[in-house]
């Protein structure tokens, strides 16, 4: 039951974009090939082609997916987070919210600190969760302080009850509280470092998703399934429709008879591959 | 960069990439172009087994997206939430109280991931499960939409649509293929007995 809630949990507050495209992509590596098999109106080399291709762009995507955006998240947000805070400490800056020393302290965040603080906010959950340092625990409270002055006070988002809340939608009339929250919001919004580093780890599983899907994967996949298709594949016979009367000994006075087979067989290859020959000039149309 | 840095650490686009529905659809309609354009540039297999290929991976992309769109964001989505509701677990959460569809919840989990409401540790739990339980849902729906209807009905519309476009990419071939369907078909053994007759 525990196993179930952390499950529940993790998909509602962490749910990364790598999880439902891998366990997809794990799926469709079984039943598209499935599915193509049955294609009765498909030739066998097309069927093959089909075949090995869905298999492997598949299981490319199914590790690639895992792995790969697993170790983007790893190394890329608590430096994407330290870019934040420097970025936000210039625009700070000019309102005057913030003294120097603070705003020191935001140009230079600690990456490695928010880095560890934030896995360890997405282990709560875990049985083998270890103890955060006092030291990083006291920083990243201190951050938050920072963050806060600089928020002010009065411009903290109004709260109302869940109840209140849900109460005021079955009179239709839920958004009052939070148009006013969102007019007293600063005009430098600040978020704290958990929140940044959780907000990035989920934007950077997308992106590292959308690359993978669109730059990565189908390439790899052709120059996999190169070797594969000359192994496993049937043979392409690439002279066929280059130099169709070179290969195919005719006489190039000879008419084109409809029960010369030699012809046909010529025919239906070129018009298969989109291309005919002109047996008369010897070019191709 | 400020702009790039605040899209990728802002509150809406992390709500909105952690919506199983935004992920499958985003991903499945660039795979749209992508998988298509890269199958035809591949050398390894014959152009009509590639053409084959790609027109199957597109219209599978492009057929998965509309029902994916047409029966999540409706059937399992209003379904699902019902269905979360009346299961044992689900019906001892009171802050599902007063929730009676996926409409509001979505507004109120909305409201709560912003922190604007005050809510119990146990109340954050509830909804915070609930919501798990509907990526659940979705995720279960996309397995049967993506990966047992959608290459079923897909398999089955590739070749008649592949001899509907044919013609319209190259009229010429309109008529050779016009002309070789009302020729027999030829065995390809005794293709090879004619030509090494022909030789003789």
């Amino acid at each position: 039951m525990a196993k179930i809630d952390n499950i529940l949990t993790t998909l509602g507050t962490n749910n990364s974009s790598q999880i439902a495209t891998a366990v997809l992509a794990g799926f469709k590596m079984f039943f598209l090939p499935i599915a193509t098999a049955t294609d009765k109106t498909a030739s066998t080399e097309q069927k093959t082609y089909t075949i090995i291709r869905d298999i492997i762009m598949e299981g490319l995507a199914l590790i690639t997916y895992i792995g790969v955006t697993g170790q983007i998240q790893k190394h890329a947000t608590a430096p994407i987070c330290r870019a934040y805070y420097k970025d936000k400490a210039k625009k700070l800056e000019k309102t005057g919210l913030l003294n120097q020393e603070e705003l020191n302290t935001l140009r230079n965040v600690d990456s490695k600190k928010i880095k560890m603080a934030g896995e360890d906010y997405l282990n709560r959950l875990s049985p083998n969760r270890k103890e955060l340092p006092k030291e990083v625990s006291q920083y990243i409270e201190n951050l938050n302080k920072i963050i806060e002055k600089a928020e002010g006070k009065s411009e903290k988002p109004l709260q109302q009850t869940l109840e209140n809340f849900v109460e005021g939608l079955h009179k239709n009339n839920p958004n009052n509280t939070l148009n006013k929250v969102a007019k007293e919001t600063p005009k430098v919004e600040l978020l704290k470092p958990l929140k940044v580093f959780h907000n990035t780890r989920i934007a950077l599983s997308q992106l590292s998703v959308w690359v993978l899907a669109v730059a990565i994967i189908p390439p790899l996949c052709n120059a996999i399934i190169s070797p594969i298709m000359k192994k496993v594949g049937p043979k392409i016979n690439n002279t066929v429709g280059k130099k169709p009367i070179e290969q195919a000994p005719i006489d190039s006075n000879q008419a084109v008879n409809k029960n010369n087979t030699v012809v046909k067989k010529n025919e239906a290859t070129t018009a298969f591959r989109g291309t005919f020959p002109n047996y008369s000039t010897g070019m191709r149309v | 960069m400020g702009l790039g840095l605040n899209i990728i650490t802002s509150n809406t686009a992390s709500k909105l990439v952690q919506d199983s529905a935004f992920q499958v659809l985003s991903e499945g309609s660039l795979k749209a172009v992508a998988r298509p354009a890269f199958t035809l540039v591949d050398k390894s297999a014959s152009l009509d087994a590639r053409k084959y290929s790609a027109t199957k991976e597109f219209i599978f992309q492009s057929v998965s997206m509309v029902m994916y769109f047409a029966i999540i964001t409706t059937v399992f989505q209003k379904g699902g939430y019902k269905l979360l509701k009346n299961l044992p677990k689900f019906q001892k959460y009171e802050a599902l109280n007063g929730i009676n569809n996926i409409k509001d919840f979505t507004k109120v989990y909305d409201a709560f991931s912003k922190g604007l409401l005050s809510t119990t540790a146990e109340q954050a739990t509830q909804l915070q499960h609930t919501k798990g339980g509907m990526e659940v849902i979705k995720m279960i729906g996309s397995g049967l939409i993506l990966t047992i209807l959608c290459p079923l009905v897909v398999a089955k519309m590739v070749s008649p649509v592949m001899k509907m476009l044919k013609p319209l990419i190259n009229p010429e071939v309109k008529e050779a293929i016009e002309d070789i369907t009302d020729k027999d078909e030829i065995d390809n053994e005794d293709d090879i007995d004619d030509v090494e007759d022909v030789d003789d």
